[in-house]
């Protein structure tokens, strides 16, 4: 009962699944490691299509180039669930957000000019676009993941913007269930 | 007579009203959707800049050939590294299906659209030298607007209920002019200097916006 149970494919309308890890982006147009903690809530309105919101918590930039103070991001996302005879579910995303960002005050590399020493580094929330490509794998009540999203925005304060593009990376473990039981 | 009148009446009201609404059940009417939307600013007033926006919308399938977009959306558009605008949207725009069998699963729908919103825009510059007072300073101006517009767009149905959709407009804001121009300062700075002129101006805009929207329900009962 239990193998079969296990073996019993779960990727279904009505799959609801959830996860937290820690996670890195890397930015597309300057040298850096981003470090975030990063959640979802996913729901599967069909077989093969989810929708989910995910929070990315900023936590610190690793080398030289740690330009900011803060950048979190909330998402919303749909993705697509490509089909497979098992647990295995990869799966390709879209979905706008909004980052809550903001620059550290200088001694940074990046920025030079007269203007930069008046500016006082305000927070402001500028929105993103994101595409997302994964794979879970799924038990009946824990799966697996790992997924890249690409991040596209700029972080707009009273100096040059700049480039929020970056490439984020996270894995690890959630939980899931469903909630609609299987016809039989 | 009068009795005779009043049953008729009774009668009609009682076969309008019991009357059970049905439709087709391959008809699309009747459809509430929920999509998130990006959207890329390609050029206004403010230069061919590219801004990039995160929002919203619903639609409501009015009949086969005709659907409605509730929309809203927040974009921000770098202005050559020397300022910023924002743009927010609330509006509805008309879609208009051409084409025979829409929103089959595994095909492209296209569609026509138009419509109206309320705007807003805010054009910031950056921290800049000012000749005047020989200071750094930041300049600030907005202004609330309605727009008018129109667009071409695709569907392409991934299931029945779900759809990937690729749409340009183009809109035309109807209110207080404000714009802004690149100049140079007497250090040789370049620096952004934003117009603003009570009144009535036009000011075109044009958008591209992808979006992927569920069907959430069918509010029209179908046989």
């Amino acid at each position: 009962m239990s193998m079969a149970q296990d073996n019993e494919r779960v990727i279904r309308k009505g799959l609801a699944a959830g996860k937290g890890t820690l996670a890195m982006g890397m930015p597309t147009d300057y040298e850096g490691t981003n470090m975030y903690v990063s959640g979802n809530l996913q729901y599967y309105f069909q077989d093969n299509i989810s929708y989910r919101g995910e929070v990315w918590f900023f936590l610190g930039s690793d080398g030289e180039k740690n330009l900011f103070k803060q950048n979190s991001t909330l998402f919303t996302n749909f993705n697509y669930h490509i089909r497979t005879k098992n647990n295995i579910d990869p799966y390709i995303g879209v979905g706008p957000g909004f980052s809550w960002t903001q620059l550290k005050e200088p001694d940074h590399i990046m920025i030079v000019g007269n203007e930069h020493g008046l500016s006082d580094y305000k927070a402001t929330i500028n929105p993103v676009a994101s595409l997302t490509a994964g794979i879970n794998y799924y038990t009946k009540w824990a799966h697996l993941f790992i997924e890249a999203k690409y991040v596209h925005g700029i972080h707009l304060s009273d100096i040059p913007a700049v480039s929020l593009n970056e490439l984020r990376i996270a894995f690890g473990f959630g939980w899931n269930i469903n909630t609609i039981k299987k016809k039989q | 007579m009068k009795n005779i009148l009043t049953l008729m009446l009774v009668l009609f009201i009682g076969t309008a009203f019991g009357q059970e609404v049905t439709e087709k059940i391959n008809t699309h009417k009747g459809e509430f959707s929920w999509g998130i939307r990006s959207t890329g600013s390609m050029f206004s007033e403010s230069d061919n800049y590219f801004g990039i926006g995160a929002g919203f919308q619903v639609r409501y399938r009015v009949t086969d050939r005709l659907g409605s977009e509730w929309f809203a959306d927040w974009i921000t558009t770098d202005i050559g590294g020397l300022g910023q605008r924002i743009d927010a949207h609330i509006g509805v725009s008309a879609i208009i299906y051409p084409g025979k069998n829409p929103n089959q699963k595994g095909k492209f729908t296209p569609y026509v659209m138009g419509g109206f919103c309320g705007d807003y825009t805010k054009i910031t510059s950056n921290l800049s030298h000012n000749d005047l007072d020989d200071t750094h300073t930041q300049d600030s101006k907005d202004r609330w607007s309605f727009a008018t517009q129109l667009g071409l767009g695709t569907h392409y149905n991934i299931t029945e209920t779900f759809d990937i959709s690729l749409s340009t407009q183009y809109i035309m804001h109807f209110g207080a002019d404000i714009h802004s121009e690149i100049e140079t300062n007497d250090h040789g700075e370049e620096f952004l200097h934003i117009h603003h002129e009570d009144g009535s101006s036009l000011e075109g805009h044009w958008f591209l916006t992808l979006s992927a929207n569920i069907m959430l329900a069918d509010l029209v009962k179908k046989k």
